[in-house]
């Protein structure tokens, strides 16, 4: 059986809820008021403080639910693939946010709401990958190939990630250069603009963290549950249903 | 309609997509939460 104190949520997940509630006030503030607005796209600039946070938060959920689905290949333990969905969700929430808050920040500066180029092509495949991960999930109901072939699925999203991350740099794209470079080249950024920046990526990080610590939390009474059903001996099984 | 939107209104609709689509998860959650617990019984 799953006890009842099982089901609980623990006082640091009530703790870090209000802490993403007060965070996520912050960075709206900073972004929206404290932040200057830019040379070239003025007061628009002020979405890019939530875009990019997310987009930033996704591909590191992804990479997270990957590392998660290859320790569930290796290791065959459900928490591995508990954790791997509750990533994959976070990953699906925060895609959905990049893609719909890339349409509204591209939409009045560069006045098209998307383009079929190499960037927004790999990233509207990532979130069909990352979709098609939730499909095969629904479709299978074996818990272990359920596991498996999503865990696949999620590898395949996890490779694409690079490919994403250098189109802008690779192809001809609307998409901005990044002013962030990860290969030590530099920050093409205004100091403060930074800081907010990554201020909001904090933000948005706990936030995720939040999301996945609950899904995870859920997830666990759920697998409980399911060991506890197959672990009734089969005996009482046949009374029961006669 | 599209056009017509000031820089301001811009902002404030990518800003107010991010709240409902947090708040949209959260209650999802709480369903999902919900859901597990009744099942457990």
């Amino acid at each position: 059986m799953v006890s009842r104190q099982a089901g609980k949520r623990p006082l640091w997940l009530t703790l870090l809820g209000l802490a993403c509630l007060v965070g996520f006030g912050i960075s709206a503030y900073l972004a929206l008021v404290v932040s200057p607005p830019d040379v070239n796209q003025g007061e628009l600039i002020r979405i890019m403080y939530a875009h990019v946070s997310v987009a930033w938060i996704c591909f590191a959920a992804i990479t997270i639910s990957a590392v998660f689905a290859m320790l569930y290949l290796w290791r065959g333990r459900p928490q591995d693939d508990v954790r791997a969905l509750a990533n994959a969700e976070a990953a699906l929430v925060f895609s959905f946010l990049t893609v719909t808050g890339g349409m509204i920040y591209s939409k009045p500066t560069l006045n098209t709401w998307w383009t079929w180029d190499a960037k927004l092509t790999l990233t509207a495949l990532m979130v069909a990958l990352i979709v098609g991960y939730f499909l095969v999930r629904a479709l299978i109901d074996d818990p272990q190939r359920r596991g498996r072939v999503s865990a696949v699925v999620m590898i395949v999203v996890l490779v694409s990630l690079p490919f994403n991350y250098l189109a802008a740099e690779w192809f001809r794209t609307l998409h901005p250069a990044k002013s962030v470079n990860l290969d030590g080249s530099g920050v093409t950024m205004d100091p403060t603009m930074l800081t907010i920046l990554l201020i909001n990526v904090a933000i948005a990080g706990l936030i995720y963290l939040f999301f996945v610590s609950e899904r995870i939390r859920i997830g666990r009474i759920a697998v409980a549950r399911r060991q506890a059903r197959e672990s009734v001996p089969v005996s009482t099984e046949v009374v029961r249903v006669g | 309609m599209w056009a017509n939107l000031t820089a301001n209104q811009w902002v404030a609709f990518a800003w107010l997509q991010l709240v409902v689509v947090y708040v949209g998860y959260l209650l999802y959650l709480g369903w999902r939460a919900r859901k597990t617990e009744e099942e457990q019984g």
